[in-house]
């Protein structure tokens, strides 16, 4: 293996363990109505939750039931399989996710992500033009 | 000096008190609730994307009809969930009752329970099937909750001046009768 491949190795590598070390979720503030809030606080409190806790561990479930409730949220499903990988070289997704669900039942099928993994995934840690430059001097 | 200005200007504005109502406003729980909700980025990407889809602007909107749908659904769903169905199914009961309530919980087959499935379900899997021996079924394991449930649903409807009647009132206090003579039970 030569050199040039080494450094490239080295900084795929790098480039995975740093998008593993991301923090794989995000804060959204949530402002239900106080009849949608009364019934939170009400499951939480049975589930031995808070009411954030409560969203958080159930939304992947509620956000499942709801892309599965028309076939208009095929695309919208489809764009953000995608997006995942694009963003985040995501080929595989969170269990209690609601994308993690449909993969789970079978009803989404996503292993040509791993095909495309190595073609398309261009790591930040290379600098524009890096790739040609190297193969340039090749 | 100009805290000194702004003594005078509020001395000499001249205010009819009595065109006030003598009330205290509490606001603290008049404003709507908001959670810091921490999301998955699959989901938030699956949002986004639906956001742009339907052409809404806020997702918190998206997030509220979402989790508003899958809660209704859960409502119809056994086991846990069902307590809270039983309880609101209790409440309209009570509220829609003209006849005045007795808090005697033994008397609530007759009095509170109208509607023979809620009766039957409540009788069977609820606390009443302990207490009131009407069955050998030992009762949910959540039975305790049903009732703190239903209390809280209740205060909820009080706050909110959804049921005002004396049944809902009496309906209340034979619930925290039934709570209170549960946890000596357990004790």
């Amino acid at each position: 293996m030569s050199i040039i491949n080494n450094i490239q190795n080295k900084a795929l590598d790098e480039e995975k363990q740093k998008a593993k070390s991301v923090n794989s979720y995000k804060f959204v503030t949530v402002r239900p109505s106080s009849s949608l809030a009364a019934l939170i606080d009400v499951l939480a409190f049975l589930d031995g939750k808070s009411p954030t806790d409560f969203i958080y561990s159930n939304f992947g479930q509620a956000l499942e039931s709801f892309v599965l409730e028309s076939k208009d949220h095929v695309i919208p499903l489809k764009k953000s399989v995608l997006n995942c990988y694009k963003k985040y070289n995501k080929t595989t997704f969170k269990e209690q996710s609601a994308l993690g669900l449909l993969v789970k039942e079978g009803i989404i099928d996503c292993s040509f992500l791993n095909n495309l993994a190595p073609k398309n995934h261009n790591p930040k840690l290379l600098k524009k033009g890096f790739n040609k430059t190297v193969l340039d001097l090749l | 000096m100009a805290k000194n200005n702004v003594n005078t200007v509020t001395d000499s504005l001249k205010v009819k008190q009595h065109k006030f109502q003598d009330n205290s406003l509490s606001l603290k729980n008049k404003l709507d609730k908001k959670y810091n909700v921490k999301f998955d980025n699959e989901d938030l990407e699956l949002l986004n994307e639906l956001q742009s889809f339907y052409g809404l602007k806020n997702k918190s909107d998206l997030i509220q009809i979402i989790l508003a749908n899958y809660l209704k659904k859960s409502l119809h769903e056994d086991g846990v969930a069902r307590d809270v169905a039983l309880s609101i199914a209790m409440i309209a009961d009570a509220y829609k009752h003209e006849e005045p309530l007795s808090s005697d919980v033994t008397s609530w087959e007759q009095e509170v329970i109208s509607y023979s499935d809620y009766s039957n379900k409540i009788l069977n899997y609820g606390p009443a099937a302990k207490l009131i021996k009407l069955s050998n079924h030992g009762g949910v394991e959540h039975s305790e909750s049903f009732l703190q449930v239903g209390i809280k649903l209740m205060q909820f409807c009080e706050r909110k001046d959804l049921i005002t009647t004396k049944a809902y009132k009496k309906l209340f206090k034979a619930l925290e009768q039934w709570n209170s003579l549960i946890k000596k039970d357990e004790k």
